[in-house]
């Protein structure tokens, strides 16, 4: 090994001490967020401001985790929460059973439930950490510590990253800001079309009834069963 | 038995079966939508298409060969044809897994599922739903449809307790039969045509619950797709997220068999489970839909003790202090349950009285004597009986599954008749839609106009409390003697000709005097259905829960100081009493008065054991209910042994059962869940009941629903206003006129009823109460009358 390798090797080594660091002095600053990251849930509502949700329970279902709980209860013409006939009464996630794989996500048949991007979950108590709809419905901001810091302290809630949020979580944010905004990813089946959807002039689902249904399995040729 | 041939296997099957069932005893599967074990097939939903096809005969009657081979040849239908309608015929050939067969079906699917909405996530059946399972295992799995889907009406209410979604219903018809077939009322049927057909009844446009019959709720059970909801359990869960249990119902003495589907410590939902030979597949409204009281905020959770005259949430500790503070002797202490225990419960307080030697012990309701004395005749006997009397029973309200079952006697044909060698046939053939009932075979007596009348032979209105006479006169009738009762006459005929008769005893017929009543219709001869006046009635009789001599059955207070009552049969506390413990779920009657208050564990949160009124044993199992800090009567003695610093021999359920498995020689924590029958024969103790009336009397009818379940906003206002039944002669005597609205005073107890003039009834009537001895009359005061709106 000669002197110019170490020289070399140095060299790099002293053009780093001027480069920008790549640390982030967190929580300080923000960190950066790829747009891909799960983090705390956010249920979503249609344009019409119905929820999506219509209590189905499936995320609960598909949940490997069972972190999620449901109670559903029905629309009336009084108090209509959701396009459908049902809606959820309770929406529970406990926080620190959920391991963020977005299984509830994939299950939802309304596109519901979407994992969003708050992840500084951190907080004193386990019962806080079981997020109810009140929690994670589109427009809330932040955490519950968050939150509660935030409103102690009388300031807006400072979220500690910088995101450029995947499509599904951008489009649940900006039906929000624009309520006129048509959205384009309404349940494709029948799911959660109801009168009240169609008194709403909402239309949800009506109108494409196509490709509905179940999974694609060819029909089975062998009749036999048992 | 002829010889069929399904796909690749060749089995015998019983003349008269039908190619599905074939399809099934051969190991295959067809996927079917309407038939059922207990309907009659009709072949509406097309789904169990198959090839069939059969040799035939020549005139001469030899088969007709095939030349090639010197067979016999096979005519093949000319397309597939539906499995449920087809009966079997010697040498035919069943092919199920066909390509023409497969595609047959799942083109059938792709029909049924043209004008389905598909949403499954919010229908109550998801999970659970035979259209589902049957489309993922036998549908293209896509549909090719791109029309718009037929729009109905998805909320229809069918009554108080059901919801149609017109959309999801295939119109199999299965409800429709099941109204006319089982309980014998036509209350729905199919209205307009084609795809506009929808199911409703013509008078749910002025909709009440009551009007779909005592029945209805099974329609859910029935139903193969989520358009017949049960509007109780609407939306409280997804089907795979229950904890399900399957107990015995308390509600009647029938020990129809249940589900319970509890969530989250609350009983949701309950759906009837199959026991072949009691409740088949079928329970009443009121084991269906009644459970809401069991989780109602009313329900007393924990044990209460009086402090400054104001009843106070306390602990056991607390409790058992405020007992001991009364310091009584065990001699001035009576004990007395309610006759809807279980027997290991039974067992306790019995070993419990002997322990402390006290002689006053008792349960309500009960006859003044054992009904287990007699030939006591099963569900299965009642079906396959010849000819059946019905003495003083309202079954439709008593006992649903008695009821029912004799609708099935009156068809003839027993769908659990193992006729079928691979049991109970899916389609059976020899049950028809309308089919012709036999109701020669069925005569019924009461002292009021009661449902099953209109489907019998012989009825007649008998006067109250006339009923010995009546079964002098039948007896006469039967010996040949006609006396002047021309109903009673037909009646005796009918049991001298029967060789299989049974004779169903009721309320009106055993609270009077049950003792000299079944030694009467002893003599008729035949099988006897005596119906016990509580859930458990058969099997306390069994135990020494009746006062021994100079003990004070339940309501002679004098002498006592101290009570402790299980249960809300209580309406007062009776005066001079220094102690009253009462072991409640709810506070209502006497427990509004008590001392002490232990929280009772309802029948749906037990592990034991009943009786039905067939003397068969079956098994509670305790579902996932949240009953606070309530405990069963054992644990109630447990207090009140603490508290009397005497010893509890029996401590729990396992123990008692020791004591039961000696007594009816069977292990009773390995009763099956349809039941057992006790191996050794075991007695009935009695004791005298003490009924007193004075002044004007009124007549108290059996009812399905219990106080407990007209608890429920949801259940009193499908009942309505309790009505006051009277005769205009009557009306007239205690100057009342239709509409009007009282506060009576009956047997002690305040009631608030509507007056309804009918012509029909002897004496007025009322419904029974928790408190009240059905069947029997009561004394009766008109307190406050208020005047009519009519």
């Amino acid at each position: 090994m000669g002197v110019l390798e170490i020289a070399k090797g140095m060299g790099t080594t002293l053009g780093k001490l001027f480069q920008k660091p790549l640390t982030v002095s967190y929580p300080e600053s923000p960190i950066r967020l790829q747009p891909r990251f799960r983090g705390r849930h956010i249920l979503t509502k249609h344009a019409n401001g119905l929820e999506k949700c219509i209590g189905c329970s499936l995320c609960a279902a598909a949940c490997p985790a069972y972190a999620i709980y449901v109670e559903a209860a029905e629309n009336t013409s009084s108090n209509t929460v959701s396009a459908g006939e049902r809606y959820a009464s309770v929406y529970e996630i406990n926080m620190l059973r959920c391991i963020f794989c977005g299984m509830c996500e994939e299950a939802c048949p309304t596109g519901a439930i979407i994992l969003g991007t708050d992840f500084e979950l951190a907080d004193y108590k386990s019962r806080d950490f079981v997020y109810g709809k009140e929690d994670m419905m589109v427009g809330v901001v932040g955490t519950k510590p968050q939150r509660r810091e935030a409103s102690a302290k009388n300031k807006p809630v400072k979220v500690g990253y910088n995101i450029t949020p995947r499509a599904e979580v951008a489009e649940a944010l900006e039906a929000l800001k624009n309520p006129s905004a048509r959205i384009s990813s309404l349940p494709a089946s029948g799911v959660g079309t109801h009168s009240v959807a169609r008194d709403a002039g909402d239309g949800a689902g009506r109108s494409s009834p196509s490709r509905v249904g179940f999974a694609p399995i060819a029909p089975q040729k062998e009749g036999v069963k048992r | 038995m002829p010889k069929v041939i399904v796909n690749d296997r060749e089995i015998e099957v019983a003349n008269g079966s039908s190619a599905l069932d074939a399809v099934f005893h051969a190991g295959f599967d067809v996927p079917y939508f309407c038939s059922n074990e207990y309907l009659s097939p009709i072949g509406a939903c097309r789904m169990c298409l198959v090839e069939a096809g059969s040799p035939r005969k020549n005139p001469d009657g030899s088969w007709i060969l095939e030349e090639s081979t010197g067979l016999p040849k096979l005519f093949y239908f000319p397309g597939t044809v539906a499995s449920c309608t087809l009966a079997v015929s010697e040498g035919m050939v069943i092919k199920t897994t066909t390509d023409a067969a497969v595609k047959a079906q799942a083109g059938m699917m792709e029909f049924t599922l043209i004008n389905h909405p598909l949403d499954c996530p919010t229908c109550d059946k998801g999970g659970a739903c035979e259209l589902q399972d049957r489309a993922y295992e036998y549908g293209y799995g896509e549909a090719r449809f791109e029309f718009t889907r037929r729009h109905a009406d998805k909320h229809h209410a069918l009554s108080d307790f059901i919801v149609l979604d017109k959309e999801r219903c295939i119109h199999c018809k299965r409800c429709v039969r099941y109204f006319e077939e089982i309980p014998g009322e036509e209350v729905l049927d199919f209205i307009e045509r084609g795809g506009h057909t929808f199911i409703d009844s013509y008078q749910s446009e002025d909709l009440a619950g009551a009007k779909l019959g005592n029945f209805s709720g099974n329609i859910n059970d029935l139903c193969p797709v989520g358009a017949l909801l049960d509007n109780v359990s609407r939306f409280r869960g997804r089907n795979w997220e229950y904890d399900r249990a399957q107990t015995t119902d308390m509600s009647n003495a029938d020990g129809s068999s249940i589900w319970v589907d509890a969530r989250t410590g609350r009983i949701e939902r309950i759906r009837a489970a199959h026991n072949k030979e009691v409740n088949e597949i079928w329970i009443s409204d009121a084991q269906r839909f009644g459970h809401e009281w069991v989780d109602a905020d009313a329900r007393v959770r924990s044990p209460m003790v009086r402090r400054n005259g104001k009843l106070e949430v306390a602990t056991f500790d607390e409790a058992v202090e405020a007992i001991r503070k009364a310091n009584l002797e065990p001699k001035s202490l009576g004990l007395y349950t309610s006759a809807d225990i279980t027997l290991e419960e039974g067992v306790a307080l019995e070993s419990f009285a002997k322990t402390i030697a006290t002689i006053n012990v008792d349960h309500f309701p009960r006859y003044n004597s054992g009904l287990g004395g007699v030939s006591r005749a099963t569900f299965t006997d009642l079906a396959k009986a010849d000819a059946i009397i019905v003495i003083g029973a309202d079954l439709y309200e008593e006992s649903g599954t008695a009821y029912l079952r004799i609708e099935e006697s009156l068809k003839g044909v027993i769908s659990s008749d193992a006729q079928f060698n691979h049991g109970a046939p899916l389609a059976d053939l020899r049950l028809k839609e309308r089919m012709d009932r036999k109701r020669s075979k069925l005569a019924v007596f009461a002292p009021i106009p009661v449902q099953q009348m209109s489907h019998a032979g012989i009825s007649s209105l008998y006067a109250v409390g006339s009923e010995l006479e009546l079964l002098a006169q039948i007896n006469q009738a039967k010996s040949g003697t006609d006396s002047s009762n021309a109903q009673a006459n037909a009646a005796g005929k009918l049991l001298a000709a029967a060789k299989n008769p049974v004779i169903v005893l009721g309320s009106f017929a055993l609270a009077t005097d049950a003792e000299k009543v079944l030694a009467a219709a002893k003599k008729l001869g035949g099988k006897i259905m005596p119906i016990p006046a509580g859930a458990n009635g058969a099997g306390l009789e069994t135990l020494e829960l009746v006062p021994a001599k100079n003990g004070r059955s339940f309501g002679q207070w004098d002498g006592l100081k101290g009570l402790f009552v299980s249960g809300s049969m209580l309406s007062k506390r009776p005066k001079s009493l220094e102690l009253l413990v009462i072991h409640t779920h709810t506070l209502t009657g006497a427990a509004l008065e008590a001392d002490v208050i232990i929280p009772a564990s309802t029948a749906y949160e037990k592990r034991g054991t009943t009786m039905n009124l067939e003397g068969r044993l079956l098994p509670l199992t305790g579902a996932a209910v949240d009953g606070g800090q309530s405990v069963d009567v054992i644990g109630a003695l447990q207090v009140i042994s603490d508290a009397m610093n005497a010893k509890l021999e029996i401590r729990g359920t396992r123990s008692a059962q020791r004591i039961l498995q000696d007594k009816f020689g069977l292990e009773m924590d390995k009763i099956p869940v349809e039941g057992a029958f006790p191996t050794k024969p075991v007695s009935s103790r009695s004791a005298p009941i003490v009924r007193s009336t004075t002044g004007e009397t009124v007549l108290l009818v059996p009812r399905m629903w219990t106080e407990n379940m007209l608890s429920s906003n949801r259940i009193r206002e499908s009942v309505g206003a309790d009505y006051l039944t009277v005769n205009s002669s009557d009306a007239q005597k205690l100057g009342i006129h239709d509409g009007f609205n009282l506060e009576l005073e009956v047997g002690g107890k305040a009631r608030a009823v509507t007056v309804r003039i009918d012509e029909a009834v002897s004496a007025p009537t009322i419904p029974a109460l928790n408190t009240d001895l059905p069947g029997a009359l009561s004394s009766v005061k008109i307190a406050v009358m208020v005047g009519g709106d009519d």
